[in-house]
Protein backbone atom coordinates (compact mmCIF):
# COMPACT_ATOMS: atom_id res chain seq x y z
CA UNK A 1 0.00 0.00 0.00
CA UNK A 2 1.53 3.33 -0.99
CA UNK A 3 1.55 6.29 1.37
CA UNK A 4 -1.17 8.17 -0.54
CA UNK A 5 -3.57 5.23 -0.23
CA UNK A 6 -2.66 4.77 3.43
CA UNK A 7 -3.52 8.42 4.13
CA UNK A 8 -6.81 8.04 2.20
CA UNK A 9 -7.80 5.16 4.49
CA UNK A 10 -6.32 6.57 7.70
CA UNK A 11 -7.92 10.01 7.42
CA UNK A 12 -11.56 8.86 7.78
CA UNK A 13 -10.58 6.34 10.49
CA UNK A 14 -8.81 9.05 12.51
CA UNK A 15 -11.77 11.42 11.95
CA UNK A 16 -14.27 8.83 13.19
CA UNK A 17 -12.13 8.03 16.26
CA UNK A 18 -11.91 11.77 17.00
CA UNK A 19 -15.69 12.14 16.64
CA UNK A 20 -16.26 9.17 18.96
CA UNK A 21 -13.96 10.71 21.59
CA UNK A 22 -15.90 14.01 21.36
CA UNK A 23 -19.24 12.18 21.56
CA UNK A 24 -18.10 10.03 24.48
CA UNK A 25 -16.68 13.08 26.27
CA UNK A 26 -19.42 12.99 28.96
CA UNK A 27 -18.25 9.54 30.06
CA UNK A 28 -14.52 10.09 29.45
CA UNK A 29 -14.02 13.64 30.77
CA UNK A 30 -16.71 13.77 33.48
CA UNK A 31 -14.20 13.06 36.21
CA UNK A 32 -14.93 12.64 39.93
CA UNK A 33 -14.60 16.26 41.12
CA UNK A 34 -18.30 17.11 41.10
CA UNK A 35 -19.26 13.77 42.68
CA UNK A 36 -16.79 14.31 45.55
CA UNK A 37 -18.06 17.85 46.10
CA UNK A 38 -21.69 16.58 46.21
CA UNK A 39 -20.73 14.01 48.87
CA UNK A 40 -18.84 16.57 50.99
CA UNK A 41 -21.73 19.05 50.68
CA UNK A 42 -24.19 16.33 51.76
CA UNK A 43 -22.04 15.75 54.89
CA UNK A 44 -22.02 19.48 55.66
CA UNK A 45 -25.82 19.69 55.25
CA UNK A 46 -26.29 16.62 57.48
CA UNK A 47 -24.16 18.32 60.15
CA UNK A 48 -26.08 21.57 59.49
CA UNK A 49 -22.73 23.34 59.10
CA UNK A 50 -24.18 26.11 56.85
CA UNK A 51 -20.98 28.21 56.58
CA UNK A 52 -19.03 25.24 55.31
CA UNK A 53 -21.98 24.22 53.09
CA UNK A 54 -22.02 27.69 51.47
CA UNK A 55 -18.29 27.52 50.71
CA UNK A 56 -18.65 23.93 49.46
CA UNK A 57 -21.52 24.94 47.15
CA UNK A 58 -19.31 27.59 45.56
CA UNK A 59 -16.55 25.08 44.88
CA UNK A 60 -19.17 22.57 43.57
CA UNK A 61 -20.51 25.23 41.17
CA UNK A 62 -16.94 26.08 40.04
CA UNK A 63 -16.15 22.41 39.46
CA UNK A 64 -19.44 21.94 37.55
CA UNK A 65 -18.66 24.90 35.22
CA UNK A 66 -15.29 23.25 34.37
CA UNK A 67 -17.03 19.94 33.63
CA UNK A 68 -19.60 21.65 31.37
CA UNK A 69 -16.79 22.92 29.14
CA UNK A 70 -15.43 19.41 28.81
CA UNK A 71 -18.68 17.53 28.16
CA UNK A 72 -20.87 20.06 26.32
CA UNK A 73 -20.26 18.61 22.82
CA UNK A 74 -21.45 15.13 23.74
CA UNK A 75 -24.00 15.62 26.51
CA UNK A 76 -27.68 16.46 26.23
CA UNK A 77 -28.35 20.13 26.78
CA UNK A 78 -31.30 19.25 29.03
CA UNK A 79 -29.07 17.10 31.29
CA UNK A 80 -26.69 20.02 31.77
CA UNK A 81 -29.48 22.58 32.25
CA UNK A 82 -31.32 20.37 34.78
CA UNK A 83 -28.24 20.06 36.97
CA UNK A 84 -27.50 23.80 36.70
CA UNK A 85 -31.11 24.63 37.66
CA UNK A 86 -30.94 22.26 40.63
CA UNK A 87 -27.71 23.90 41.81
CA UNK A 88 -29.36 27.34 41.64
CA UNK A 89 -32.25 26.05 43.76
CA UNK A 90 -29.82 24.48 46.25
CA UNK A 91 -28.13 27.86 46.68
CA UNK A 92 -31.41 29.37 47.92
CA UNK A 93 -32.16 26.39 50.14
CA UNK A 94 -28.73 26.55 51.82
CA UNK A 95 -29.15 30.31 52.35
CA UNK A 96 -32.48 29.52 54.03
CA UNK A 97 -30.69 26.82 56.07
CA UNK A 98 -33.41 24.26 55.25
CA UNK A 99 -31.85 20.82 55.85
CA UNK A 100 -34.72 18.67 54.48
CA UNK A 101 -35.06 20.57 51.20
CA UNK A 102 -31.26 20.70 50.79
CA UNK A 103 -31.02 16.90 51.09
CA UNK A 104 -33.85 16.44 48.56
CA UNK A 105 -32.13 18.80 46.12
CA UNK A 106 -28.76 17.10 46.66
CA UNK A 107 -30.33 13.72 45.87
CA UNK A 108 -31.71 15.18 42.65
CA UNK A 109 -28.31 16.69 41.72
CA UNK A 110 -26.71 13.33 42.37
CA UNK A 111 -29.30 11.67 40.09
CA UNK A 112 -28.60 14.13 37.26
CA UNK A 113 -24.87 13.71 37.73
CA UNK A 114 -25.04 9.92 37.45
CA UNK A 115 -27.24 10.18 34.33
CA UNK A 116 -24.70 12.30 32.45
CA UNK A 117 -22.81 10.19 29.94
CA UNK A 118 -24.60 6.96 30.88
CA UNK B 1 -22.36 26.40 27.77
CA UNK B 2 -22.08 28.18 24.46
CA UNK B 3 -24.78 26.67 22.24
CA UNK B 4 -23.37 28.20 19.05
CA UNK B 5 -19.99 26.52 19.52
CA UNK B 6 -21.73 23.21 20.33
CA UNK B 7 -23.79 23.46 17.12
CA UNK B 8 -20.62 24.27 15.11
CA UNK B 9 -18.75 21.24 16.49
CA UNK B 10 -21.75 18.93 16.05
CA UNK B 11 -22.40 20.22 12.52
CA UNK B 12 -18.79 19.55 11.53
CA UNK B 13 -19.02 16.03 12.98
CA UNK B 14 -22.30 15.40 11.11
CA UNK B 15 -20.93 16.82 7.87
CA UNK B 16 -17.75 14.75 7.78
CA UNK B 17 -19.51 11.63 9.08
CA UNK B 18 -22.02 11.97 6.25
CA UNK B 19 -19.18 12.47 3.77
CA UNK B 20 -17.38 9.33 4.99
CA UNK B 21 -20.55 7.22 5.11
CA UNK B 22 -21.74 8.24 1.64
CA UNK B 23 -18.28 7.39 0.26
CA UNK B 24 -18.58 3.96 1.92
CA UNK B 25 -22.02 3.45 0.35
CA UNK B 26 -20.47 4.04 -3.07
CA UNK B 27 -21.42 5.80 -6.23
CA UNK B 28 -24.98 5.59 -7.34
CA UNK B 29 -26.50 8.24 -9.53
CA UNK B 30 -29.58 9.91 -8.13
CA UNK B 31 -31.44 8.98 -11.33
CA UNK B 32 -30.62 5.30 -10.73
CA UNK B 33 -31.93 5.21 -7.18
CA UNK B 34 -34.91 3.05 -6.42
CA UNK B 35 -37.70 4.51 -4.29
CA UNK B 36 -36.31 2.65 -1.25
CA UNK B 37 -32.77 4.04 -1.87
CA UNK B 38 -34.26 7.51 -2.13
CA UNK B 39 -36.11 7.19 1.18
CA UNK B 40 -32.95 5.80 2.82
CA UNK B 41 -30.99 8.82 1.59
CA UNK B 42 -33.56 11.21 3.03
CA UNK B 43 -33.61 9.37 6.37
CA UNK B 44 -29.81 9.33 6.68
CA UNK B 45 -29.73 13.07 5.87
CA UNK B 46 -32.46 13.74 8.41
CA UNK B 47 -30.57 11.89 11.18
CA UNK B 48 -27.40 13.83 10.29
CA UNK B 49 -29.35 17.11 10.53
CA UNK B 50 -30.65 16.05 13.92
CA UNK B 51 -27.09 15.22 15.04
CA UNK B 52 -26.04 18.74 14.03
CA UNK B 53 -28.76 20.84 15.61
CA UNK B 54 -30.81 18.81 18.09
CA UNK B 55 -28.98 19.70 21.31
CA UNK B 56 -31.60 17.89 23.39
CA UNK B 57 -30.30 14.54 22.17
CA UNK B 58 -26.92 13.03 22.99
CA UNK B 59 -24.64 13.30 19.97
CA UNK B 60 -23.55 9.68 20.40
CA UNK B 61 -27.07 8.26 20.17
CA UNK B 62 -27.80 10.28 17.02
CA UNK B 63 -24.45 9.22 15.54
CA UNK B 64 -25.15 5.57 16.34
CA UNK B 65 -28.52 5.92 14.56
CA UNK B 66 -26.72 7.32 11.53
CA UNK B 67 -24.13 4.53 11.59
CA UNK B 68 -26.79 1.83 12.04
CA UNK B 69 -28.87 3.12 9.13
CA UNK B 70 -25.79 3.36 6.90
CA UNK B 71 -24.71 -0.12 8.01
CA UNK B 72 -28.14 -1.54 7.15
CA UNK B 73 -28.07 0.06 3.69
CA UNK B 74 -24.53 -1.23 3.14
CA UNK B 75 -25.53 -4.74 4.27
CA UNK B 76 -28.47 -4.72 1.83
CA UNK B 77 -26.16 -3.54 -0.95
CA UNK B 78 -23.73 -6.41 -0.28
CA UNK B 79 -26.53 -8.99 -0.05
CA UNK B 80 -28.25 -7.82 -3.24
CA UNK B 81 -24.94 -7.90 -5.15
CA UNK B 82 -24.26 -11.47 -3.97
CA UNK B 83 -27.74 -12.91 -4.43
CA UNK B 84 -29.80 -12.29 -7.53
CA UNK B 85 -32.87 -13.79 -5.87
CA UNK B 86 -32.67 -11.48 -2.82
CA UNK B 87 -31.93 -8.54 -5.12
CA UNK B 88 -35.14 -9.23 -7.03
CA UNK B 89 -37.06 -9.75 -3.78
CA UNK B 90 -35.87 -6.44 -2.31
CA UNK B 91 -35.59 -4.17 -5.34
CA UNK B 92 -38.26 -5.74 -7.52
CA UNK B 93 -37.91 -6.62 -11.19
CA UNK B 94 -38.21 -4.71 -14.45
CA UNK B 95 -41.74 -5.10 -15.82
CA UNK B 96 -42.69 -5.32 -19.49
CA UNK B 97 -45.37 -2.69 -20.14
CA UNK B 98 -45.53 -2.92 -23.95
CA UNK B 99 -44.84 -6.26 -25.62
CA UNK B 100 -44.78 -6.61 -29.42
CA UNK B 101 -46.63 -3.29 -29.66
CA UNK B 102 -49.37 -4.43 -27.24
CA UNK B 103 -49.96 -2.54 -23.97
CA UNK B 104 -50.06 -4.92 -20.97
CA UNK B 105 -53.01 -3.40 -19.08
CA UNK B 106 -53.15 -6.14 -16.42
CA UNK B 107 -49.47 -5.65 -15.55
CA UNK B 108 -49.97 -1.89 -15.48
CA UNK B 109 -52.88 -2.20 -13.06
CA UNK B 110 -50.87 -4.56 -10.88
CA UNK B 111 -48.03 -2.02 -10.72
CA UNK B 112 -50.50 0.88 -10.24
CA UNK B 113 -48.88 2.46 -13.29
CA UNK B 114 -51.17 4.83 -15.13
CA UNK B 115 -51.60 5.26 -18.87
CA UNK B 116 -50.85 8.98 -18.49
CA UNK B 117 -47.48 8.16 -16.92
CA UNK B 118 -46.67 5.76 -19.76
CA UNK B 119 -47.50 8.36 -22.43
CA UNK B 120 -45.51 11.01 -20.53
CA UNK B 121 -42.44 8.78 -20.27
CA UNK B 122 -42.70 7.92 -23.97
CA UNK B 123 -42.92 11.61 -24.86
CA UNK B 124 -39.78 12.23 -22.77
CA UNK B 125 -38.10 9.80 -25.14
CA UNK B 126 -39.43 11.77 -28.14
CA UNK B 127 -42.04 9.11 -28.95
CA UNK B 128 -45.39 10.72 -29.62
CA UNK B 129 -46.88 7.79 -31.52
CA UNK B 130 -47.28 4.67 -29.38
CA UNK B 131 -47.49 2.49 -32.52
CA UNK B 132 -43.71 3.03 -33.00
CA UNK B 133 -42.98 1.02 -29.84
CA UNK B 134 -42.12 -2.67 -29.99
CA UNK B 135 -41.14 -3.14 -26.32
CA UNK B 136 -41.30 -0.87 -23.28
CA UNK B 137 -39.89 -1.99 -19.94
CA UNK B 138 -40.54 -0.22 -16.66
CA UNK B 139 -37.22 -0.40 -14.80
CA UNK B 140 -36.77 -0.86 -11.05
CA UNK B 141 -35.92 2.85 -10.65
CA UNK B 142 -39.21 3.85 -12.34
CA UNK B 143 -37.66 4.81 -15.69
CA UNK B 144 -39.01 3.46 -18.96
CA UNK B 145 -36.68 1.71 -21.41
CA UNK B 146 -38.05 1.63 -24.94
CA UNK B 147 -37.19 -0.47 -27.99
CA UNK B 148 -38.69 1.05 -31.12
CA UNK B 149 -39.95 -1.10 -34.00
CA UNK B 150 -37.08 -1.73 -36.43
CA UNK B 151 -38.71 0.44 -39.10
CA UNK B 152 -38.54 3.44 -36.75
CA UNK B 153 -34.94 2.97 -35.63
CA UNK B 154 -32.28 5.35 -36.96
CA UNK B 155 -29.83 4.13 -39.58
CA UNK B 156 -26.34 3.49 -38.24
CA UNK B 157 -23.06 3.22 -40.26
CA UNK B 158 -23.16 -0.58 -39.91
CA UNK B 159 -26.52 -0.75 -41.75
CA UNK B 160 -24.87 0.99 -44.70
CA UNK B 161 -21.65 -1.07 -44.47
CA UNK B 162 -19.61 2.08 -43.86
CA UNK B 163 -16.33 1.53 -42.05
CA UNK B 164 -15.67 3.89 -39.13
CA UNK B 165 -12.51 4.90 -37.27
CA UNK B 166 -11.84 3.77 -33.74
CA UNK B 167 -13.10 6.29 -31.22
CA UNK B 168 -11.89 5.91 -27.64
CA UNK B 169 -11.37 8.05 -24.57
CA UNK B 170 -9.50 11.33 -24.87
CA UNK B 171 -6.48 11.92 -22.63
CA UNK B 172 -6.30 15.12 -20.62
CA UNK B 173 -2.78 16.49 -21.03
CA UNK B 174 -3.16 19.90 -19.35
CA UNK B 175 -5.71 20.73 -16.69
CA UNK B 176 -5.88 24.17 -15.04
CA UNK B 177 -2.47 25.05 -16.47
CA UNK B 178 -0.78 21.94 -15.05
CA UNK B 179 0.70 19.29 -17.35
CA UNK B 180 -0.50 15.80 -16.36
CA UNK B 181 2.70 13.81 -16.90
CA UNK B 182 1.03 10.48 -16.10
CA UNK B 183 -1.44 10.87 -19.00
CA UNK B 184 1.36 12.00 -21.35
CA UNK B 185 3.26 8.79 -20.54
CA UNK B 186 0.14 6.67 -21.11
CA UNK B 187 -0.21 7.96 -24.68
CA UNK B 188 3.56 7.46 -25.27
CA UNK B 189 4.30 11.17 -25.64
CA UNK B 190 6.55 13.53 -23.71
CA UNK B 191 6.67 17.11 -22.52
CA UNK B 192 8.85 18.19 -25.47
CA UNK B 193 6.18 17.08 -27.92
CA UNK B 194 3.50 18.91 -25.96
CA UNK B 195 5.53 22.13 -25.73
CA UNK B 196 6.21 21.93 -29.47
CA UNK B 197 2.46 21.62 -30.15
CA UNK B 198 1.73 24.54 -27.85
CA UNK B 199 4.39 26.75 -29.53
CA UNK B 200 2.85 25.92 -32.91
CA UNK B 201 -0.38 27.47 -31.61
CA UNK B 202 1.46 30.50 -30.22
CA UNK B 203 1.42 29.35 -26.61
CA UNK B 204 4.72 29.72 -24.74
CA UNK B 205 3.79 28.18 -21.41
CA UNK B 206 1.35 25.41 -20.36
CA UNK B 207 0.11 27.68 -17.56
CA UNK B 208 -1.70 29.71 -20.27
CA UNK B 209 -3.84 26.66 -21.07
CA UNK B 210 -7.00 25.83 -19.15
CA UNK B 211 -7.59 22.45 -20.83
CA UNK B 212 -5.75 20.41 -23.43
CA UNK B 213 -6.80 16.93 -24.43
CA UNK B 214 -5.76 14.50 -27.11
CA UNK B 215 -8.35 12.31 -28.82
CA UNK B 216 -7.73 8.86 -30.26
CA UNK B 217 -7.35 10.35 -33.74
CA UNK B 218 -4.30 12.27 -32.47
CA UNK B 219 -6.04 15.66 -32.57
CA UNK B 220 -5.06 18.03 -29.78
CA UNK B 221 -7.81 20.28 -28.42
CA UNK B 222 -6.58 23.36 -26.59
CA UNK B 223 -8.57 25.91 -24.61
CA UNK B 224 -6.64 28.90 -23.29
CA UNK B 225 -7.49 31.02 -20.27
CA UNK B 226 -7.55 34.14 -22.45
CA UNK B 227 -10.45 33.89 -24.86
CA UNK B 228 -10.65 36.16 -27.85
CA UNK B 229 -14.40 36.24 -28.16
CA UNK B 230 -15.34 39.90 -28.44
CA UNK B 231 -19.11 39.59 -28.46
CA UNK B 232 -20.13 36.56 -26.44
CA UNK B 233 -23.76 35.48 -26.63
CA UNK B 234 -25.67 36.57 -23.55
CA UNK B 235 -28.74 34.51 -22.76
CA UNK B 236 -29.17 36.02 -19.33
CA UNK B 237 -32.63 37.24 -18.36
CA UNK B 238 -31.44 39.19 -15.38
CA UNK B 239 -32.40 42.51 -16.93
CA UNK B 240 -35.91 43.59 -17.61
CA UNK B 241 -36.25 44.05 -21.40
CA UNK B 242 -38.66 46.94 -20.77
CA UNK B 243 -35.87 48.90 -19.08
CA UNK B 244 -33.88 48.98 -22.30
CA UNK B 245 -36.75 50.53 -24.26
Amino acid sequence: MNSEKAVAYLLPIVAIILFLVVMLSPSIFKGQGVYQEINRLTQDVNKEDWNSANARLLSLDKEWQKVINRIQFGAEREEINSLSRSLARLKGIINAEDKDSALIELAEINHYWLAIGR
Amino acid sequence: MNEVSVVIVRSLMAFFTLLIFTRILGKQEVSQLTFFDYINGITIGSIAASLATNLNGRSLTEWVGLATWTGAVLALQVITVKSRYISKYINGEPIVIIMNGQIMETTMNKMRYQMGELLEQLREKSIFDISQVEFAVLEVNGKLSVLKKSSYQPVIPKDLNISTDYDGLSAELIYNGVVIEQNLKQVNLDRNWLEQQLRAKGINDPSEVMLAHLNTKGELYIDKYSDFVTDSADFSERYDPKEGQ
